[in-house]
């Protein structure tokens, strides 16, 4: 007998080492970077310190979105975008997103870089907070971004979409997205959101809680070029909450804290860079800078206090890193990363919020169920020997012994009257298998 | 001699029941860790108060051991409940249990199961896209698991003829821990 559950177990895990063999094999390799060295690009910095001086009110709806808004679009038109104003109302505001396209002819792809463009200023109006690290950084990278690619012919289309009202649910990157007819949808080949850059401990990159080619490609550019970009850790410090009913996942973390949680809900692509230290425990959830309390949405999210904490120097090559990523990513190898994107949208029914709610109904109910069918063929059995058991009990007088060495059975227990006769204990016994 | 042994048997008991709370506030643990981290969205008086600070910290490891402890007496209620439910079940048979000695061969089941679950929550805490699918079925693998093994030591000093009345009699309170985990 002992042999043969040997046999079988020796069995399945030959059969789990071969699958594990073909599985990896089966992966796709990578295609190789084109490592083409630049030496000027320009600093996102400059573009920060002037954002945060002359925009920092830059709240949805509030006195600084026209000039704000106004101020990217004629940057973005210098750099080769035609620009679109996207208005919509939320909470009682008007406000606009600010759709930036760049289209070619005969398009290999088509690549949305997207990021909040809008700060929490009228929130904490008496700390003027300039939203450095909540969204202007994000803004000056992908401003400079835009510069850098100006004169550079593209075989992809470039959309960037500056969303507004991200603080609530991000609603902006809803209502841009419900506007999108599904073919449009089915055209973004990748999404990638900058998100809290600038005075993080190191830089990640996250795509999925799953691996995915293009994640690993983004990661194989940055060890060519030496970006020291971090990998995502596994312990990623979930929430038991998702941020959206349609949410394709069940918890959530501070992976999914940005524009690419709506695109990553529509099952697109997408990749987010994020400056914090995703390792370190001290804070709930993320710490931003190891020793430091966060000041992502807070009052304390001012460019100065982001310079007294880390430099300016600091700052400046945490920004240019992102930008070189992207650039040598999106522009340099975007031939090879169009290649790594997947060609097949399907939903991945193994992480939907409403499959696994049902999967654990389900499976619990099962269970219960065997319990219960247990139950009732434990009932037939001893109504069928009934009078087995009759015996038995007639037979032993003052019943079942227990013998225990841990004398955990109690002859004539409380539960048992006393002064009843072995008789009407067996009456009873017929009535509580009825 | 007599008294040696059960003064010894009471060492066990209160060794077991410390133990027993200890795993279940280290099964708590990657729940409560979960639940902490949602706190860094609440609201920028709450981020102030717990990013690093002593109070943080306290909240995050302190919070499962209190969970614990009302887990403890939660898990004390249902023994109480169960045994009356199962005694009275085999009251015709003329046997019931005790409740010191079903403690003692419950709860050793119980320590492993929360020590499991434990484990598991780690595991998905590090590799959550998994849990969606994985987490409910390996847990109540892990609750029949030491439902089986508390079956069978405790009918380990019992005639095999009365196995299913004992199977039968602790059928709701199998009932009631799966649905619960």
């Amino acid at each position: 007998m002992m042999k043969k559950w040997y046999k079988l177990f020796c069995i399945v895990i030959v059969i789990l080492v071969f699958t594990t063999i073909l599985c990896s094999c089966s992966q796709n390799k990578l295609p190789q970077v084109n490592k083409i060295e630049k030496e000027d690009i320009c600093s996102p910095l400059d573009t920060l310190k002037y954002i945060s001086e002359n925009y920092p009110n830059r709240t949805r709806g509030g006195e600084g979105e026209l000039a704000f808004i106004n101020y990217i679009k004629e940057n973005m038109e210098t750099y080769g975008f035609s620009v679109d104003f996207q208005e919509f109302t939320t909470s009682n505001v008007l406000t606009n997103n600010i759709i930036c396209e760049r289209k070619v002819e005969n398009p290999k792809g088509h690549i949305l870089l997207g990021l909040q463009w809008d700060n929490c200023y009228e929130q904490f109006k008496e700390d003027k907070p300039d939203g450095a690290y909540e969204s202007g950084a994000s803004i000056s990278v992908a401003l400079t971004f835009a510069k850098e690619i100006k004169d550079i012919a593209l075989d992809f289309d470039l959309t960037i979409v500056y969303f507004s009202d991200c603080i609530n649910n991000w609603y902006g990157v809803e209502f841009y997205l419900n506007k999108l007819t599904s073919k449009e949808l089915n055209d973004i080949d990748l999404m990638v959101n900058l998100a809290m850059l600038g005075s993080g401990d190191n830089i990640y990159m996250y795509s999925r809680d799953f691996s995915t080619n293009y994640n690993k490609y983004f990661y194989k550019v940055s060890e060519t070029y030496n970006l020291g970009i971090k990998n995502v850790p596994s312990n990623k410090r979930i929430m038991p909450a998702s941020f959206s009913e349609n949410s394709m996942y069940t918890y959530s973390h501070i992976g999914m804290i940005g524009c690419n949680y709506s695109f990553m809900n529509r099952n697109i692509p997408t990749i987010s860079y994020l400056s914090i230290n995703w390792e370190d425990q001290s804070n709930p959830a993320y710490t931003e800078l190891k020793g430091y309390p966060n000041i992502f949405e807070t009052k304390n999210d001012t460019l100065e206090n982001m310079i007294n904490r880390v430099g300016e120097e600091y700052i400046d090559k945490n920004l240019t890193t992102v930008l070189k990523s992207l650039e040598y990513t999106l522009v340099e190898n975007s031939d090879n990363l169009l290649q790594t994107l997947p060609k097949d949208r399907e939903t991945n029914w193994a992480i939907s919020n409403t499959t696994s709610f049902i999967s654990n109904i389900v499976v619990k109910i099962i269970v219960i169920g065997l319990i219960l069918m247990m139950s009732i063929m434990i009932r037939q059995y001893v109504r069928k020997n009934n009078d087995k058991y009759k015996k038995e009990i007639e037979k032993t007088k003052v019943v079942i012994m227990p013998n225990a060495e841990d004398d955990i059975f109690n002859e004539d227990s409380q539960n048992v009257e006393k002064n009843a006769t072995i008789n009407e204990k067996v009456d009873t016994f017929d009535d509580i298998f009825e | 001699m007599e008294k040696i042994n059960n003064k010894n048997k009471n060492v066990v008991s209160i060794i077991i029941s410390i133990a027993l709370y200890f795993a279940m506030a280290f099964s708590i643990f990657p729940t409560m860790d979960q639940v902490y981290n949602l706190l860094a969205f609440n609201s920028d008086e709450m981020i102030q108060m717990l990013d690093m600070s002593l109070m943080g910290k306290t909240i995050k490891y302190i919070t499962p051991f209190i969970s614990s402890a009302i887990l403890y007496i939660l898990y004390n209620a249902y023994i109480k409940v169960i045994l009356r439910g199962a005694n009275g079940r085999m009251a015709p048979f003329r046997f019931s249990i005790t409740k010191e000695g079903c403690r003692r061969l419950i709860d050793p089941c119980f320590i492993v199961l929360c020590i499991l679950l434990g484990i598991l929550g780690i595991i998905f805490n590090n590799y959550p896209y998994w849990s969606t699918l994985l987490q409910t079925p390996l847990r109540l693998i892990c609750v029949i698991g030491a439902l089986v093994v508390a079956f069978l030591r405790m009918t380990k000093s019992l005639d095999k003829v009365f196995y299913p009345i004992v199977l039968d009699a602790f059928v709701w309170p199998s009932i009631i821990v799966v649905v619960l985990i």
